[in-house]
């Protein structure tokens, strides 16, 4: 009977087994004869994203397959479960360089932490864009590894469109700015870009520029700091929408609402929201759809040419309540 | 009779793994081939070296839920180390200690004070995530100067370093399951507690020891994930618990304790990789991966369950 058992418990296994593989053959059917298709100038794409459970990083695959469908090319698309594992990027690239992709998009779940990977790329041959996280330089020169492209949003240039927005609704006046962490490549573009495009169109007169490192709650408290020294503040640019939200809520707590244009970054869905309620003006889009195909077309042309532009910024829009409806 | 039953739950699971991959070699062309091979062996070298300390736990009857924060935090300390300046043998051991330190709190929590290890744990899990957020400021380190590199990408007559370590470190762990007195005790433990404490065995010393080698694994680990990605990170090692624990439970070793091999606990770290590996080689979504995985532990378990009947 035992054995039996056995027996029956090593048939369930294979069945498990070839039931997977008769489903992968179904949903994965697409690529299987690429190989031998490889030498024809039909290329295969491994694009590796932080995971699939942010909508910014569902939106990015679904443009870069239908694009590598228009284009004839095929994507190989994986993703891990959280955007926090960096070892399970490492593995996905791995198997990708066993499939012999001919090249690899990359949006990093660490900066440092794939430059290991970027250098197990060059070493098979296999270039390498990093999209929307730039991959760290030290890093990468440390472990002897080089990319052919970065493809990212022109935080600049949302900073800039931001202060033109804000120029527009408030005609001219007195504005704060609430900064991303010290340093951080992202922050000093969009802030560079504002404080630039208020000096040049003179109308928009920057009292506070404070960090408040991303966050919610502290854009909530500096911006309170803020408005107790300036309470004849008009407008306020948040570099993202964390911090716009907590300046939000200050400004509700204040009894101030209505008094305060302001203007956030990333069009996340509670800034979308508040755009609707009228408690924001508006939010720096970021485009994760361009981003995607930009990287691909990127990658194309390198195969094609042996060359492609380094570093490629990607349109950011501004998202209001009248671009929304 | 006992130890009949545990052979062959070995030869079955073992029949698993190679089913599967002679599924796969039909199925994908870039499956059976050598470098892809060792690139599994290699994606399994920092679960499976997990699992080796989760198997003496589990084996125990107990449970330890602090593995990934512990290789977090392990790790951090080994990257802050590194960045002072210290000599990397003095890091590498110091990692490895302080999992050790934690696997010992841990032991602590069980035996003296006589929490259930889920509870002990799940603090130590808190806490290790905590320090290990608190020390880096929660950002990543990294800038070693290539020091990790020999045992992150290195090699040794053609197998990577990484899968050598795997491998000692489940030599030593099955000498002393098999060889020791300490083996023999933390089954009877997991057998019987009770039974095994009248027969005047010091089964907190023992229980303790377990922990400690749990911790141990978890700061080896934590040496090889850092010097696999060059760089520590905070937030490295969510889950792994998890997959440790499937491992161990792939591979045959009952949670209740008392029944189980370390060979099994290796097969079943394979088993996930080759699953993770070829799944990703045949283009699986990454959802669809999820959910065979979750199947193949509850089936593991099932097949177990129906053969102890």
């Amino acid at each position: 009977m035992k054995f039996a058992k056995k027996i029956l418990a090593i048939a369930l296994v294979a069945g498990l087994a070839l039931g997977t593989l008769a489903g992968c053959a179904n949903s994965g059917g697409s690529g299987d004869g690429s190989a031998a298709a490889d030498g024809n100038g039909s290329y295969k794409i491994g694009v590796v994203l932080k995971s699939l459970a942010n909508p910014f990083y569902v939106t990015m695959a679904e443009a870069i397959e239908a694009k590598g469908e228009e284009l004839g090319v095929e994507i190989v698309l994986q993703a891990p479960e959280k955007e926090t594992d960096a070892e399970k990027q490492m593995q996905i690239i791995e198997n990708l360089i066993t499939q012999q992709v001919d090249a690899i998009l990359l949006t990093p779940n660490g900066s440092t932490e794939m430059a290991p990977a970027a250098k197990k790329c060059n070493d098979a041959g296999i270039p390498m864009v990093v999209v929307d996280t730039r991959l760290d330089e030290t890093a990468l020169e440390e472990n002897g590894a080089t990319i052919v492209a970065f493809v990212g949003s022109d935080n600049y240039y949302g900073g800039q469109l931001a202060a033109e927005e804000m120029a527009k609704a408030l005609g001219s006046g007195k504005v704060a700015v609430l900064e991303g962490i010290g340093g951080q490549e992202s922050s000093i573009n969009r802030v560079s870009g504002f404080n630039d495009k208020a000096e040049e169109l003179g109308t928009l007169e920057i009292v506070a520029s404070q960090p408040a490192d991303w966050d919610q709650e502290k854009g909530y408290t500096v911006f309170q700091n803020i408005l107790q020294a300036n309470p004849d503040i008009d407008g306020l640019f948040a570099a993202n929408d964390l911090m716009a939200l907590g300046a939000v809520k200050a400004i509700e707590d204040a009894g101030m609402e209505g008094q305060i244009t302001v203007i956030g970054f990333d069009a996340t869905d509670d800034a979308k929201a508040a755009i609707q309620e009228g408690k924001m003006l508006g939010s720096i889009a970021q485009s994760p759809a361009d981003m995607g195909t930009t990287a691909l077309t990127t990658a194309l042309d390198y195969l094609e040419t042996g060359s492609c532009e380094e570093d490629i910024s990607v349109d950011v829009y501004m998202l209001s309540a009248d671009s929304e409806a | 009779m006992k130890k009949l039953k545990n052979i062959s739950n070995t030869i079955v699971v073992l029949a698993a793994l190679v089913v599967l991959c002679i599924a796969l070699a039909c199925a994908s062309p870039y499956f059976a081939t050598g470098s892809n091979l060792i690139n599994i062996v290699l994606q399994a070298a920092i679960n499976a070296t997990l699992a080796c300390g989760m198997t003496f736990v589990i084996l125990t009857g107990g449970i330890d839920l602090s593995v990934g924060s512990i290789v977090a935090f392990a790790g951090i300390l080994l990257g802050t180390m590194l960045k002072s300046g210290m000599p990397l043998a003095v890091a590498l051991i110091g990692c490895v200690l302080a999992g050790g330190v934690c696997g010992l709190v841990n032991g602590l929590l069980v035996t003296r004070l006589n929490l259930p290890p889920f509870i002990s744990t799940l603090g130590m899990m808190s806490i290790a995530r905590g320090a290990a957020l608190y020390i880096a400021d929660g950002r990543a380190i990294s800038g070693f100067s290539g020091k990790l590199n020999f045992i992150g990408s290195g090699t040794v007559l053609g197998i990577p370093v990484m899968i050598l370590i795997m491998a000692v470190t489940f030599l030593i762990g099955i000498f002393i399951l098999k060889y020791t007195r300490a083996g023999r005790y933390i089954y009877a433990i997991g057998g019987n507690v009770e039974a095994t404490r009248l027969s005047g065995i010091n089964t907190g010393r023992y229980t303790m020891l377990v922990y400690i080698l749990c911790g141990l694994t978890s700061g080896l680990a934590a040496v090889l994930l850092t010097a696999r990605l060059d760089s520590a990170q905070p937030v490295a090692g969510e889950g792994y618990e998890l997959d440790a624990i499937a491992a161990t439970v792939i591979g045959g070793t009952s949670l209740s304790g008392g029944e189980g091999r370390l060979s099994g606990t290796i097969i079943g770290a394979l088993i996930i990789a080759v699953l993770n590996n070829g799944l990703n080689l045949l283009n699986v979504s990454s959802y669809i991966q999820q959910i065979v995985i979750g199947l193949v532990i509850v089936l593991a378990v099932s097949f177990d369950r129906i053969r102890s009947k």
